[in-house]
């Protein structure tokens, strides 16, 4: 099966171009047609500029200095700005982190929905109008005909990010692009947007990208998993084989913070990652992650971040592979959720 | 995870419950403030508008046998030096300055707001170039520019009206920028360019909404400081032209006669202060007001 984007050697950079921050360093991601690909990391990871690259949106000053983004056998970064308008209204949707600032505070949610319906698919007014309250109905939200009416400083945050979900999907888009969609929301709220954004998927076989830094988010909805780490993609995979078969001791030292449902009410600390991340400026030769490896070695300075496959699907960032010896991980890791 | 799907059924116990009476619509959704203000400008502007059919005398009728007569039940506001009736007089002048007034504060605006929006929105050299513009206009003395107007096209209300929108857009310039600058950055303005709207939908459709309600308070200022501007213009003998009536010009007759008949020169003041405080009760119950809508 063809992927549906791919992204390549992705460099997001910031600052003059002869002394550049890099803050997205060789990025590397697939997503198949129908697929929920989860992309995580820390803050600052890079994770969000990815996500924002595939839709060229990249926050000034930032630019996409190297890389190669192609959706559906398409160029992104090479699109017209005429194709790229096109892009963003049919292709491809995004939702992001604040839903309480992502809807315009002067509009009516009806109005909001039927005005990207009116410019993007070319409805009439009335049409537009009857087929907005049909969006909200389709995104879980009860009592649609009044609550198109309300504002959005009348309506719940989880309220929100469902008219903000109805709003991206509203051209029935290929991909949806979902920054941290979650994050804002009490974790009742989040089970209910992300059954919805599971649902979705099932429904139109829409690919999902989601960005998130919860573990238990990526894995309760993700066929696939991306884990960053400074600026680069250094672990892929299905999501059982990265939660059973972590390779990249980052991945695995990041598994290991999450609290467990084993250890509840045992007064067990969860080993924590000694060090902090790099910071943009840093040039770190060789693997980047080895200033806080626990199995770091001297011939570290001197790898490739180049992703190496593992198994099938599974590739790893981590020429060393210090988790691949025979001790091998505990299977139970697959409870592992927040 | 079978949990979560139990979940994912819309929660309809959960949604809040939207507050209605938020939702009022026109006058009732404004604070008292707004209210007394704009009942304030509403009776002024009517007053104005109906000076013909509520006024008692002409605005130009002399009446020697009634010089300088204090205000009584027949003369609400009394005589001038020529018997001309001051209330009369003064809702002519309401009549004129108002149509004058508005016209100068509303006219300038929405040029403002559009190219304030659009340097904002774009910056870099664009902004650069209107923002200079802007400073400059607004450096400039603002009477003297008028007056020099004036001196072009002669004595009268098309100095005003020439003049006044020559320079009044350039505020509104300046703050639908500084607004513009602030609206740009939200989420839902990265949202228009993520659902690959053009441009100018998104600052038209999307922006300009947003910038409208500061600049529609400072119109609410900006309108008494053009009224004030118009009565000094006609206080100097640079307005309507006798007789014509303008409040500025009927407060420069009754000043002869300040210390014998105060009513002529003082009641039309009143008028003028009384507007000043209409349109500033609005204006302020607008900005603190239920109006607001945003993301607060």
């Amino acid at each position: 099966m063809n992927p549906l984007l791919t992204i390549e050697g992705l460099r997001v950079e910031f600052g003059p171009a002869d002394a550049p921050l890099v803050a997205v360093d060789g990025a590397a991601l697939s997503i198949g047609p129908g697929e929920i690909v989860g992309l995580i990391g820390e803050s600052g990871s890079g994770k969000s500029l990815t996500c924002r690259s595939v839709m060229r949106l990249v926050p000034r000053p930032g630019r996409v200095a190297a890389g190669h983004i192609e959706f559906d056998g398409r160029d992104v970064l090479a699109m017209t700005p005429q194709q790229l308008r096109d892009f963003r209204a049919h292709e491809a949707g995004m939702i992001y982190q604040d839903p309480f600032s992502s809807l315009n505070p002067v509009f009516r949610v009806r109005d909001q929905l039927s005005e990207t319906l009116r410019a993007n698919l070319g409805m009439g007014k009335a049409q537009a109008r009857t087929h907005a309250v049909a969006l909200l109905d389709g995104v879980g939200i009860p009592d649609p005909e009044r609550r198109a009416l309300s504002y959005p400083h009348e309506l719940s945050g989880g309220m929100r990010q469902r008219v903000m979900i109805a709003l991206a999907t509203a051209s029935q888009p290929r991909l949806l692009l979902a920054d941290e969609p979650t994050t804002a929301l009490d974790v009742t709220t989040q089970a209910q947007i992300l059954s919805l954004l599971t649902r979705l998927r099932e429904e139109r076989g829409m690919s999902v990208l989601l960005v998130s830094h919860d573990f238990g988010v990526i894995a309760q909805v993700c066929d696939r998993v991306a884990v960053m780490y400074g600026g680069h993609v250094v672990e892929t995979g299905p999501i059982g084989a990265l939660y059973d078969n972590a390779q990249h001791p980052y991945t695995h030292a990041l598994l290991d913070s999450v609290p467990r449902l084993e250890s509840a009410g045992r007064a067990t600390r969860r080993p924590g990652i000694a060090g902090v991340p790099p910071e943009l400026n840093e040039v770190l030769p060789g693997c980047v992650f080895k200033p806080r490896c626990r199995y770091a070695q001297p011939s570290c300075e001197s790898v490739s971040m180049a992703l190496q496959p593992v198994a099938p699907g599974h590739e790893t960032a981590c020429p060393v592979r210090p988790l691949a010896a025979a001790d091998g991980r505990p299977a139970a890791r697959a409870g592992a959720q927040t | 995870m079978s949990a979560i799907e139990a979940l994912g059924q819309p929660p309809a116990p959960a949604a809040p419950v939207v507050e209605r009476h938020r939702r009022a619509s026109g006058l009732r959704g404004l604070s008292l403030q707004a209210k007394i203000g704009a009942g304030i400008l509403a009776v002024l502007v009517l007053a104005g508008a109906l000076a013909p059919l509520i006024a008692p005398y002409g605005q130009n009728a002399l009446d020697f046998d009634h010089i300088l007569s204090a205000p009584s039940l027949s003369h609400l506001m009394g005589t001038d030096s020529t018997g001309r009736d001051v209330f009369s007089r003064t809702l002519y002048a309401l009549r004129v300055d108002l149509a004058i007034v508005v016209f100068v504060t509303y006219v300038p605006l929405p040029i403002g707001v559009l190219v304030g929006a659009v340097a904002g929105y774009f910056g870099g050299w664009l902004d650069a170039i209107v923002s200079r513009i802007t400073d400059t206009m607004i450096a400039f003395p603002f009477m003297v520019l008028v007056i020099a107007v004036i001196a072009i096209v002669g004595p009268g209300v098309k100095g005003v009206l020439i003049g006044v929108p020559i320079v009044a857009w350039a505020l509104y310039a300046r703050l639908a920028r500084s607004e513009m600058l602030v609206v740009r950055e939200q989420p839902f303005m990265l949202a228009t360019t993520a659902l690959g709207y053009s441009k100018r939908r998104a600052i038209l459709r999307h922006a300009v909404p947003n910038l409208m309600r500061s600049c529609l308070i400072y119109s609410t200022l900006d309108m008494v400081v053009n009224l004030l501007l118009l009565a000094s213009l006609a206080y100097l003998g640079l307005g309507a032209q006798p007789p014509n009536a303008e409040l500025g010009s009927i407060i420069a007759d009754g000043q002869t006669t300040l210390l014998s008949a105060w009513w002529v020169a003082t009641l039309p003041g009143l008028v003028l202060v009384v507007f000043g405080v209409g349109a500033g009760l609005l204006g302020d119950g607008l900005s603190d007001g239920r109006l607001r809508g945003g993301a607060q």
